[in-house]
């Protein structure tokens, strides 16, 4: 994983335990498409290479088939797919995101009995901290990918002045450059889709 | 969370208490079992006070065990049982079929408490409820009955009058004190046999001199004798009532490392004689001198005198004997030492979710393994390194020995003998055979020591209790109709079980009216089940098959009351889900007979793998009938189904892409030969056709998760090894799909 930061996360855990007076969080972003997309750290298990996965039959098609990590079996959703888009073939960069489906409401499952998914994403960048200030709702957006979007953020530019130099276009020219993007996913509703099922349940 | 602590409590109460009164159903059967075949009414039954003494322990137990967990209902219910119990033992109240049926309500009682605590919680069944104190009620008029105990004869003989360690008889238990009183009155002869045995062997050794004198006496009580010096041995006095003459008593206890002496009455001489021929210095003499002395002493000097001044004088007294009260004190079990050791026991309670996590890390183990495999094949091409690719290999393959070791000891531990579920089942006939009027129920039970894993036995006793009670309500005749029919008036039910290979088989047999088919397909088309049209062409086999219709089970048909509303169906729905198969034959007027087939474990199935349209899928391989290559070119159709046929029978075909509507790759070119996979549902055949046979191979099915479970036709997930995953096919779904009949039905 890509500098899991472990000081933002002290930063995040020692000032806002309740989670109230959250400033900043810990975002792994990665692409899907050439849209950027990000996940809090917290949901994320493991990133593996991507690798067979089983079809399953009688699912919706996002859901590529399962794949078994450390003994344990989970669906793998195509998030391409998932978040509407035409789904291409995996590359060398492509990767698995195993993640655990968040915990909603007050239901209290513990971490590990929490069930898993694999994401399919066409490539991890890196883990980033994006302050509340700097994230949007999902309103400005219209659209059926809004479903799936908690907020947007937007993460300012660190780059110091010898790049902003170059930059430099022109004179009375504004650049957006610094500014990168990142649609932060809800991942409860990601995750949230129902299946055909026999009466019979197992 | 407060609430998982007492989710614990109730946990271990729930599993301690079950397995208590599993033992007391089993010591309550053996009793049931001793009464067979005398006359109660006439002067009720003695029976082996061994047996009610065992089953006191286990509502003592009970009780214990309810008092520590706060299940004030059972607490109560097993103090008066107990006593009950107690009254029998002691023989003032005899062992009537009235009484039996008190103690076998007892365990039903017991049950619904357990119950209650399962559903709900400990507290639950802290109030009283108005069954059991009704059902006590009862019990304490069948333990008192109208206070008629004959007052005590002064002129009977009684143990003071003979030669015995007043401290001794002080020890004794209520009942042993009974019967010693007992032998006394019937005028038999009292010995005393001192014995020294290693702590270590205890439990045998008691067991072989208990065994060697019973035949020549009853062993009245068996009591700590002096200290001894060597703590690693404990000396024992077995007192012993007979009516034969010491050097009987002498020869049975034989080579038995043990001293026999005769307890005489008194104003004769004691002749305490050593007469066993070999005790080869095992015997602490010194303990046996101070003992015989000390009940020579009290003999000789305290005539008169009642035990109870003496007792309490008594430890400062005479220090030996002293020595040894305040030890078993201590110990709590002075009567029964044997016992006492035994609770020792080396059995420890597992939850069977701990073993299925050690099977899933063997099962990860395993893929390791075969990645070292890939290793090795890597290495083996290196010529240089030839030889150390022949070492991992011999490696590989210990660790393949031991893997499998592994896997068959978790997998033992796992199994549980089916003769729980067969004693469950004997009280209930045993009831039935009682309320049921006009019959009389002959059960006979055979395997129960064949064992299955504890998940598929647990779910196995309401299906096979549904089909006990089915046998007794719609099989068996009345007694007159079956004395008409030239048939033995008591109508027999059994139920054996046996293993073969991987499987256990299970066939419930009865010899009564067998099943009526005209009543059943009548039933179904009434029903609108089945068309008239198809009643009229349908094979016996078929038409069992109905049975198992919802609704429309023979239950339905006949009056019955008893019964929990689950019908065929669901004892279908039970067998298939544990993987298994129920068949059904029977013969009209001469009894009927259903096999049902399961699985030993759950945990590790064997399977086939196959291929189908570039899929790898794993099927059950106890589903699987047999396989077979085809070539297309002999396929069939009727009505545009595929079908082949198979030893002069139609076997109709399915394709798996036709069912999971899978894609071929287009790379694949549309085979023109392949193999059917022959799987059975019930009564019926059909076949899987599939491009390509991998092979067969023991199999950990895993669950897919709570958001892909319970797709049709898919029962699980497996790993193939080499990251490979495959999905495990649920071959009765799948079945019931393909035959549109039955799935409409069903």
């Amino acid at each position: 994983m890509a500098q899991p930061s472990s000081q933002g996360s002290f930063e995040q855990n020692g000032r806002h335990p309740t989670g109230e007076l959250r400033l900043a969080r810990d975002v792994l972003t990665f692409h899907v498409s050439d849209e950027e997309y990000g996940i809090g750290i917290e949901h994320i298990r493991e990133i593996i290479k991507h690798r067979v996965v089983t079809e399953v039959p009688r699912v919706p098609g996002f859901v590529a088939g399962i794949i078994a990590v450390r003994g344990l079996v989970m669906p793998v959703l195509d998030l391409r797919q998932r978040l509407r888009m035409r789904s291409v073939g995996v590359s060398q960069k492509s990767r698995i995101l195993i993640v655990s489906r968040p915990a909603t409401g007050n239901e209290s499952v513990a971490e590990e009995e929490r069930e898993r998914f694999g994401l399919i994403v066409d490539r991890v960048s890196e883990v980033v901290r994006i302050h509340e200030t700097d994230i949007e709702p999902p309103t400005v957006l219209s659209g059926k990918e809004s479903d799936f979007v908690e907020g947007i953020g937007r993460i300012r530019s660190e780059v110091d002045e010898s790049s902003r130099r170059e930059m430099r276009i022109g004179p009375g020219m504004i650049t957006t450059e610094p500014q990168r993007i990142i649609i932060l996913l809800d991942l409860v509703k990601v995750l949230s889709f129902e299946v055909i099922r026999s009466g019979r349940m197992l | 969370m407060a609430e998982q602590g007492s989710d614990k409590v109730r946990d271990e109460f729930l599993s301690e208490s079950q397995e208590i009164i599993e033992q007391l159903n089993r010591d309550l059967l053996a009793v049931a079992d001793a009464c067979l075949g005398r006359d109660p009414s006439t002067e009720g039954i003695r029976v082996d006070p061994d047996l009610i003494n065992s089953a006191f322990r286990a509502v003592h137990s009970l009780k214990g065990l309810a008092g520590l967990s706060g299940v004030e209902r059972m607490m109560h219910m097993s103090h008066h049982v107990e006593n009950l119990l107690d009254s029998l033992r002691l023989g003032k109240v005899l062992l009537t079929p009235h009484v039996l049926d008190l103690l076998f309500e007892a365990i039903e009682h017991y049950q619904l408490i357990c119950a209650e605590v399962a559903d709900h919680s400990l507290h639950a069944a802290s109030q009283p409820s108005a069954i059991v104190d009704d059902f006590v009620n009862r019990v304490n008029r069948a333990a008192n009955p109208a206070a008629k105990a004959p007052a005590k004869s002064s002129s009977e003989p009684s143990p003071s009058d003979f030669e015995l360690d007043p401290g001794l008889v002080s020890a004794l238990t209520e009942y042993e004190e009974h019967r010693l009183k007992e032998n006394i009155r019937t005028g038999k002869n009292l010995y005393r046999i001192l014995g020294s045995f290693p702590l270590l062997s205890i439990d045998v050794e008691l067991e072989n001199i208990k065994a060697s004198l019973k035949p020549v006496g009853e062993v009245i009580a068996i009591v700590p004798g002096s200290s001894g010096t060597d703590p690693e041995r404990i000396e024992l006095e077995v007192l012993l009532g007979s009516q034969h003459n010491s050097s009987a008593i002498v020869g049975a206890v034989g080579n038995a490392p043990a001293k026999v002496l005769q307890v005489t009455k008194r104003g004769v001489p004691s002749s305490g004689m050593s007469l066993s021929p070999e005790h080869s210095g095992s015997l602490n003499t010194q303990g046996i001198a101070g003992r015989s002395q000390s009940s020579l002493r009290s003999g000789t000097g305290s005539i008169q005198q009642p035990s109870q001044v003496q007792l309490p004088q008594q430890p400062i007294k005479e220090p030996p004997p002293s020595d040894n009260d305040g030890e078993s004190d201590v110990g709590g079990g002075r009567q029964e030492p044997g016992h006492t050791l035994k609770s020792v026991s080396q059995t420890v309670r597992v939850d069977i979710r701990k073993l299925d996590v050690l099977m899933n890390i063997v099962g990860e183990l395993a893929l390791t393994r075969s990645g070292m495999q890939a290793v090795h094949d890597e290495l083996r091409r290196d010529r240089v390194r030839a030889e150390l690719a022949r070492a991992l290999q011999d490696e590989l393959r210990a660790l393949t020995r031991k893997l499998d070791e592994l896997q068959a000891g978790i997998l033992a531990v796992r199994m549980v003998p089916l003769q729980q579920v067969f004693d469950k089942l004997s009280r209930v006939v045993r009831r039935m055979s009682r309320e049921a009027i006009g019959k009389d129920i002959h059960f006979v039970v055979s395997g129960g020591d064949t064992k299955l894993d504890k998940l598929i036995i647990e779910e196995l006793s309401d299906p096979l209790m549904h089909l006990i009670r089915n046998a007794i309500d719609h099989g068996i005749e009345d007694q007159q109709l079956r004395l008409a029919r030239g048939k033995p008036a008591a109508g027999t039910v059994a139920i054996n079980a046996e293993q073969r290979g991987n499987h256990v088989v299970l066939e419930i047999e009865d010899d009564g009216n067998g099943i009526d088919t005209q009543a059943l397909v009548q039933r179904a088309v009434a029903r609108g089940q089945i068309s008239e049209e198809q009643a009229r062409d349908m094979t016996r086999a078929e038409i069992y098959e109905l049975m198992f219709l919802p609704g429309l089970s023979t239950r339905a048909v006949a009056d019955e009351t008893s019964g929990r509303g689950v019908g065929m169906d669901v004892v279908k729905t039970n067998i298939s889900r544990m993987a298994g198969i129920i068949e059904v034959d029977s013969e009209p007027g001469h009894g009927t007979r259903l096999t049902i087939t399961l699985p030993i474990t759950l945990a590790i199935i064997q399977a086939l793998v196959i291929r189908a349209a570039g899929r790898s899928y794993a099927i059950p391989l106890n589903s699987v009938m047999e396989s077979l290559m085809l070539d297309y070119k002999q396929i069939r159709t009727i009505e545009r189904r595929e079908v082949i046929t198979l030893r002069d029978q139609t076997l109709p075909l399915v394709r798996l892409e036709d069912i999971f509507s899978l894609q071929r790759p287009p790379e694949m070119a549309e085979p023109t030969h392949g193999y059917v996979v022959v799987v059975a549902l019930a009564q019926n055949r059909l076949g899987l056709l599939v491009d390509d046979l991998v092979g067969q191979q023991d199999i950990v099915i895993k669950s897919l998760g709570k958001t892909l479970q319970g797709i049709p036709g898919i029962a699980g997930a497996t790993e193939l090894g080499g990251q490979q995953t495959a999905l495990v096919l649920d071959v009765r779904a799948v079945a019931e799909e393909a035959m549109p009949r039955i799935s409409e039905v069903a």
